[in-house]
């Protein structure tokens, strides 16, 4: 691999960024009133415009938009432009449920995603059954960010990749650890200011470069076609793999909708109108971020072509274009931090949410209904401590994994919570024994068929089988059902 | 269900069921503004999506009305 190594003034641009993190966190603590759940969780009394769509473009848009996007273009060609769908998908599911959460949210000062699901359904089942999957959807994809961390240095130094590896996870995770600490969501949604920009500057400085160095895009696309070895990267895809793109816009547009940091930046916008206007121009975020990522993994096929493991596209070609020029240099410093910003805002989100879910769900809501607020907020942190160490652990395990393949599987689990989010919040009779049933069955099917090695029968998604007989139970058994107790949600 | 809404829910349908090229011929190699045609239909489907779903949050929501009551009765 055409490898490059970062000069000491490039490192001390990266450690400036990182202090720039610490010294909002820092910002984040003053700005705190008070000790509470709402305001370390949920940043008081909410964010406005600018960083509402910022936080939620930097917290949706990750590192695996960046290297695990690339690498999947590289290797299955224009196909994935099915990204740039299912990207869009995830805005459009929205629309089913955010308006009416969002009011509730309000209402009933909503903390966690469970606390919607306990105002509406009042069942411990479902209470306990959503929070396992969300805690450990959040878990795989926190996961997958940390691998993408290390890989991320590993390959800017001349020290042993291992040990780079383990240095840039220990190391990036306290700094998250740090600023998470001080500010919570206010902190992380403000260090997501800073990082959706340079995320959003850096995809500009990507397409340019690679434009500039590897010619057009027509080019580029004949080349693919000329070549039959890879011409069908280039062709219309087979009927198996539009089974797939269905499958994969349905699981990643509902199952990435219902990411709990997602739910929780409903919750934090200050009005109805900034939640509104923040979704108006993420529907057109995959425009300018997936779209860029497809065009620049098809360069990779015919630039690099021998390349064995597609994940590293991004950064072969990045050495490529770094050794040209002083500018190219500089450049490929700003997108380089542009990366670890991507990763790093998605990965403090999640880790936060996952802080929140364990302290205000599991805790109070199970093991100790009467703690402070104040003995909740210093739990959350310490609870944020603990999976931060285990994860790391797991990253250094786990760290050959492809990430693309880290990431699917949450998707399955988290889809299951469909019928309690986007049915249950319109229509009133639907009730919680069959909502619980059909998340447990639903859940049974779509982790069944993985473990016995079918993960995508005839092309689609395991969890995609889950959520179809979830929704004959959860519906069936609710239309049938002789309880004439339905719960006012409005 | 309100009518815009239904039209806007079929327009989502339409528009999703385009930008997936199974109506393509599997041989075709046409390229169009740089890009395999296919893929350029599936990204302008894309656009549409995207513009669909922002035309559809133009519209305020029923809370927006409570909370700019509320705004002007604290002022």
């Amino acid at each position: 691999m055409n490898q490059f190594i970062f000069s000491p003034g490039a490192w001390s641009i990266i450690v400036l960024y990182i202090f720039v993190l610490l010294v909002i966190g820092w910002f984040g603590k003053k700005a705190r009133k008070k000790e509470s759940l709402k305001e370390f969780y949920l940043a008081g009394n909410g964010f406005g415009f600018i960083v509402l769509v910022l936080t939620l473009y930097a917290t949706q848009y990750s590192g695996n938009t960046l290297l695990g996007f690339t690498g999947r273009a590289h290797k299955v060609g224009f196909s994935w432009v099915m990204s740039l769908h299912f990207m869009t998908a995830i805005v459009v599911f929205y629309l089913i449920f955010a308006p009416k959460l969002y009011t509730l949210s309000k209402k009933y000062s909503f903390i966690t995603p469970t606390d919607y699901l306990n105002q509406r359904f009042s069942n411990k089942g479902i209470n306990i059954i959503a929070t396992i999957i969300m805690v450990l959807g959040l878990i795989n994809y926190l996961l997958s960010q940390f691998i993408a961390m290390g890989r991320l240095v590993e390959g800017l130094t001349d020290i042993d990749p291992f040990k780079a590896f383990v240095i840039a996870v220990v190391g990036l995770a306290i700094v998250m650890l740090i600023y998470e600490s001080l500010g919570g969501l206010r902190a992380v949604a403000w260090t997501d200011v800073i990082q959706g920009f340079i995320l959003f500057i850096g995809f500009g400085v990507l397409i340019a470069l690679v434009l500039n160095k590897y010619g057009s895009m027509g080019e580029i696309t004949q080349q693919i076609f000329n070549n039959p070895e890879i011409s069908k990267k280039a062709m219309p895809p087979a009927p198996v793999v539009i089974r797939g793109w269905f499958s994969y816009i349905l699981i990643v547009g509902m199952g990435a909708a219902l990411y709990p940091q997602a739910i929780q930046r409903i919750y934090a916008a200050k009005s109805a109108k900034t939640l509104r206007r923040s979704l108006q121009v993420m529907a057109f975020f995959p425009l300018t971020t997936t779209l860029i990522a497809l065009v620049v993994g098809i360069f990779g096929i015919i630039h690099f072509s021998t390349l064995e493991n597609s994940d590293q596209v991004l950064s072969v070609m990045l050495s490529d274009i770094q050794n040209d020029t002083t500018v190219g240099y500089w450049l490929v410093v700003i997108l380089f931090a542009a990366v670890l910003a991507a990763i790093m805002s998605t990965a403090d989100s999640a880790l936060l949410a996952i802080s929140s879910m364990l302290t205000k769900d599991i805790y109070s809501g199970i093991i100790n209904k009467t703690a402070s607020e104040e003995t909740l907020t210093k739990l959350g942190k310490k609870i944020s401590i603990f999976v931060v160490i285990i994860l790391i652990g797991l990253a250094i395990l786990l760290r050959n994994e492809p990430i693309v393949k880290l990431l699917d599987k949450k998707f399955d689990m988290l889809i299951q919570l469909v019928p309690a989010f986007f049915i249950g919040i319109h229509w009133k009779r639907l009730r919680p024994y069959p909502v619980f049933f059909g998340i447990l069955i639903g859940l049974i099917i779509a982790i069944g068929l993985s473990l016995i090695g079918h993960n995508k029968p005839f092309n689609i998604h395991a969890g995609i089988y889950g959520l179809i007989v979830n929704l004959f139970i959860s519906i069936g058994f609710s239309l049938f059902s002789k309880d004439n107790e339905i719960r006012e949600i409005s | 269900m309100k009518t815009r809404n239904i039209i806007l829910s079929i327009l989502f349908i339409l528009t999703f069921v385009f930008g997936v090229p199974w109506y393509w011929d599997s041989l075709d190699k046409s390229i169009t503004y740089g890009f395999p045609t296919w893929v350029t239909a599936s990204i302008f489907s894309s656009f549409l999506l995207s513009c669909l779903t922002a035309y559809a949050l133009r519209k305020p929501w029923d809370i927006e009305e409570t909370e700019e009551e509320e705004n002007n009765n604290i002022k």
